[in-house]
């Protein structure tokens, strides 16, 4: 994942995901839209602030989750209508902090 | 997320980090979600951050405050909708039609997207507390809210107008104006977003299942107000008293209705209403309009008005699947028909008089003769009219009614009552086939006398009596075989080969002995004629045997209809009676054991006969000719009584009376004279050969009375039906024993069945009749009742 400063545009094919400890990631849209949590906040209809500038403070995920949830986006989004899929690997010391982003996430 | 089965070593699992918000955090979390969800009614979303909203929600939740939250929402939008919306919809009541559609409108698409952001937010929510405990989502909660504060406040205030303008809109659109159609449809759909009453039951939220406003509230009354509107535009239609007319103005009114009604309203009320429409337009007036004089099903179908006729068979199709009114109608119009088709004959047969009369003066002689000649030929044109008139039905049905096997059966049952109506009807088409066979086909192609006779066995399908055809066919036929009328015998063969097709060998198989016997009888006068000329000696004992020939008729009694005097003792002049004589004596050695009776009352003689100015060939019946061999051969001018004729003839008297009206009363074959002159033969009269007689032609044919086929007087058809009724007792008490013979033990009501199942192709027998031939074969012991049950038959061997 690339740092970036500048703000994206509303209609950018990007979004900007920022962890608590303010660490900033840039995903496809896409990727984002898996998660029903951020689609809610992405929906242009409902135009909330994050809608307007498709950036996402995420209070409650730390750069190492929201980095290893990032991975698991970009996963999901490549692999979802495959049957043969590798495995995705999940430290163990994490998985019950991702537990809980993903039953917050709703991904 | 997908786990994985990686971490088996031994690692330490970091806990997750302690959620930052405690139980007494609720209240405060609270405040922020509901000024959030203020924010969002009033549409300023853009400052709020979903993830912070999301994030307490969430946390909410988690701590086990959803029921809490849920109704907190819940009070929120109700709130909300009771005191800013419905308020100020309420204060539009002035308002009419379109514009508080608008509003409404409105309301409902801001309150749709407030939902939308407010579940986003909920989501949480959602997926855990409501579902575990049956409730509707947030968003449909919402929905039901709006449907209860807002259409349903006040007793449905709001609802009932909104569904009157939707009414009223669709009206005026009905009467051509324009109207906001996606406004209309907008509101229908969001009446039916509104689930009327949400099942909470324990499978669970099932939106899908509910009636929604729309269904239970707006329907109804639809389909009311349209009613009312069909019913009236119906009878503006009907006023008009024009079938087709209204049909095709009905048919184009329901076309747009269509329309409007897949442009506007929801898809089930299509099928609905339509079959309203139907009901109102069509099914309820369908009689009166098919009865209508102008323009009804009678003036359709005379003016072959087939495009008229479609759209009646499509709509009254697409109302009543089964056509009955249509049928019924198409029922009654061919039974009605029978006025019609006498009056063509009577027409036809009047036509033909006032053509006969206007050439040839009145004659006195023809009177009787050509009245039984005109109903011969009323008989022929009225077959000839129902030929017409099933071939206008069959060109309907295919043109109209695409050959629908409903409206086919309907309309042959029609016509097979409408053809037993006429009580003379088989003697009618054994007439029209006799004279199709004698003259009229003559003039035809094979094609088409083959399509006329196929459609008179079309007739005789829908003739109840076929026995009774059978009989008159039997006599027209054997009076053409015998007289030779019959211009083609593969017509004949072709007709006989129909009607054996159409009800089987039994049938025709005497007719086809009838066919034998001439074919035979003409091999044997050959052979007769050859066997005569050998004999020398014969020859030279009687030398005007030369100038003799015979062609004889040898017919097997039984199959032929005509009766044989068998005591008559005609003398017969030395010519014939040699004839006789020697005929007998070549049969007798041919076929022993047979018995020939001559028949002279049938059959003609070919002679010439020298008058002083001229020779003519004269055909006349065999009884003239013995009467001129034996008294008037001679040149020595003698003259008979009628008396002295009757008793050197031998002749019976009526016959008598009858030929001698031929040769010495017709002017044309006045071979005798008659003194006095008058018309009627009376004992004494006194004739003489006519010296005097003329004829522009050298071949001249004596008429007699029975020489064409002709309609029946009352006297003759009584005589008919009573050997019909005789053969009829026979055909039951066969059949009677035929099926006892196979089935022992039968119930009388069966037995009827089975009888009346054996005789359809002869003639349906009636109760009456069939009980009298079952208690006469009791009494001939064939068969008997049973000891117990007195209903039951058996039979007895």
């Amino acid at each position: 994942m690339v740092d970036v400063e500048e703000p994206e545009l509303a209609d950018s094919p990007y979004v900007t995901l920022i962890s608590s400890d303010g660490l900033q990631y840039v995903v496809k849209r896409e990727a984002a839209l898996v998660s029903g949590t951020l689609r809610g906040m992405l929906n242009v209809d409902s135009s909330f602030q994050e809608a307007e500038t498709n950036r996402i403070k995420l209070h409650e995920i730390d750069s190492v989750l929201l980095e290893k949830v990032v991975e698991y986006l970009y996963y999901n989004l490549k692999y979802k209508n495959e049957v043969d899929t590798p495995e995705f690997e999940i430290p163990t010391e994490m998985s019950l902090e991702l537990l809980v982003a993903a039953d917050f996430l709703d991904v | 997320m997908i786990s994985s089965a990686t971490g088996a070593r031994k690692a330490r699992i970091r806990p997750p980090r302690k959620l930052t918000s405690t139980q007494s955090d609720f209240q405060k979390s609270w405040e922020v979600l509901s000024s959030a969800i203020k924010e969002i009614q009033e549409k300023r979303a853009s400052n709020l951050s979903f993830e912070e909203l999301y994030r307490r929600a969430y946390n909410a939740v988690l701590r086990k405050h959803g029921k809490q939250l849920y109704e907190n929402i819940k009070a929120v939008l109700s709130e909300h909708l009771e005191n800013a919306v419905y308020q100020k919809l309420s204060l539009l009541k002035g308002e009419q039609g379109a514009s508080l559609l608008k509003a409404v409108n409105s309301e409902w698409n801001d309150f749709l997207l407030c939902m939308r952001m407010i579940s986003d937010v909920f989501m949480y929510l959602d997926r855990v507390y409501t579902k575990e405990s049956f409730l509707p989502p947030v968003y449909n909660m919402g929905l039901n809210l709006f449907r209860d504060k807002i259409l349903k406040n006040n007793n449905h205030a709001i609802g009932h107008r909104l569904v009157g303008i939707v009414n009223l809109e669709l009206n005026k659109s009905r009467q051509g104006e324009f109207i906001d159609r996606y406004l209309i449809k907008s509101t229908v759909s969001m009446f039916e977003s509104l689930e009327d009453e949400p099942r909470t039951d324990t499978e669970g939220w099932r939106g899908q299942f509910s009636e929604n406003y729309y269904s239970v509230v707006c329907e109804p009354a639809l389909m009311d107000s349209s009613r009312v509107y069909f019913e009236r535009l119906a009878q503006e239609l009907l006023s008009e008293k024009n079938g087709s007319l209204y049909l095709s103005k009905a048919n184009q009114l329901m076309r747009e209705e269509e329309k409007r009604l897949i442009l506007y309203l929801p898809e089930d009320t299509y099928p609905k209403l339509c079959e309203m429409m139907m009901n109102a337009l069509i099914s309820t007036n369908l009689e009166t309009v098919m009865g209508f004089e102008n323009g009804g099903l009678r003036s359709w179908i005379s003016e072959n008005d087939y495009n008229s006729l479609s759209l009646l068979y499509t709509l009254s199709g697409s109302a009543d699947a089964n056509y009955g009114t249509l049928r019924f109608s198409l029922k009654e119009m061919i039974i009605s028909a029978t006025p019609e088709l006498d009056e063509k004959a009577t027409e036809f047969v009047a036509e033909l008089q006032a053509k006969s009369t206007i050439p040839a003066k009145p004659q006195q002689k023809k009177k009787p003769g050509s009245l039984k000649e005109s109903s011969t030929q009323y008989a022929i044109k009225w077959i000839g009219s129902l030929i017409e008139l099933k071939d206008k039905y069959d060109i309907m049905l295919d043109a109209s009614f695409e050959r629908n096997v409903l409206i086919s059966k309907t309309v042959d049952s029609a016509f097979s009552e409408l053809v037993n109506l006429n009580p003379k009807v088989a003697e009618y088409l054994s007439l029209f086939v006799d004279d199709g066979i004698r003259k009229s086909f003559k003039e035809k192609s094979h094609d088409e006398y083959e399509s006329i006779l196929d459609k008179s066995i079309v007739i005789f399908r829908f003739i109840k009596d076929k026995d009774l055809v059978e009989k008159y066919y039997k006599n027209h036929l054997a009076k053409r075989l015998l007289q030779q009328k019959s211009f083609s015998s593969d017509i004949e063969r072709s007709m006989i080969s129909k009607l054996k097709k159409e009800v089987g060998y039994s049938f025709t198989s005497k007719l086809e002995v009838m066919f034998r016997d001439v074919k035979i009888s003409r091999d044997t006068s050959a052979e007769f004629a050859s066997k005569l000329a050998a004999s020398e000696q014969l020859v030279a004992d009687y030398p005007f045997l030369r100038k003799l020939e015979l062609e004889i008729n040898v017919l097997t009694g039984t199959f032929w209809p005509m009766t044989v005097n068998k005591n008559l003792d005609v003398n017969f002049p030395l010519e014939l009676s040699l004839l006789r004589e020697q005929f007998e004596k070549y049969y007798g050695e041919k076929h022993a054991g047979r018995k020939l009776i001559w028949a002279p009352n049938s059959g003609t003689v070919d002679m010439r006969i020298r008058f002083p100015k001229k020779t003519y060939e004269v055909n006349m019946p065999v009884y003239s000719a013995i009467i001129i061999l034996l008294l008037f051969s001679e040149d020595d001018q003698k003259q008979y009584t009628f008396e002295e004729i009757r008793d050197i003839t031998n002749i019976p008297e009526n016959d008598l009376v009858r030929q001698l009206q031929s040769i010495a009363v017709a002017s044309r074959s006045r071979l005798l004279t008659k003194t006095p002159m008058t018309k009627d033969i009376h004992p004494g009269d006194v004739f003489s050969v006519n010296e005097k007689f003329r004829s522009p032609m050298t071949k001249i044919k004596v008429l007699t009375v029975s020489s064409s086929t002709k309609l029946e007087d009352d006297q003759e058809r009584s005589h008919t039906m009573k050997s019909v009724d005789a053969d009829r007792k026979i055909e039951v008490d066969a059949a009677v024993v035929r099926i006892m013979k196979a089935r022992k033990t039968l119930k009388h009501n069966d037995l009827l069945g089975e009888i009346i199942k054996q005789l359809s192709n002869r003639f349906k027998p009636s109760p009456s009749l069939m009980k009298q031939r079952i208690e006469s074969l009791i009494d001939n012991e064939y068969l008997e009742r049973d000891e117990e049950d007195r209903t039951v038959y058996h039979y007895l061997a």
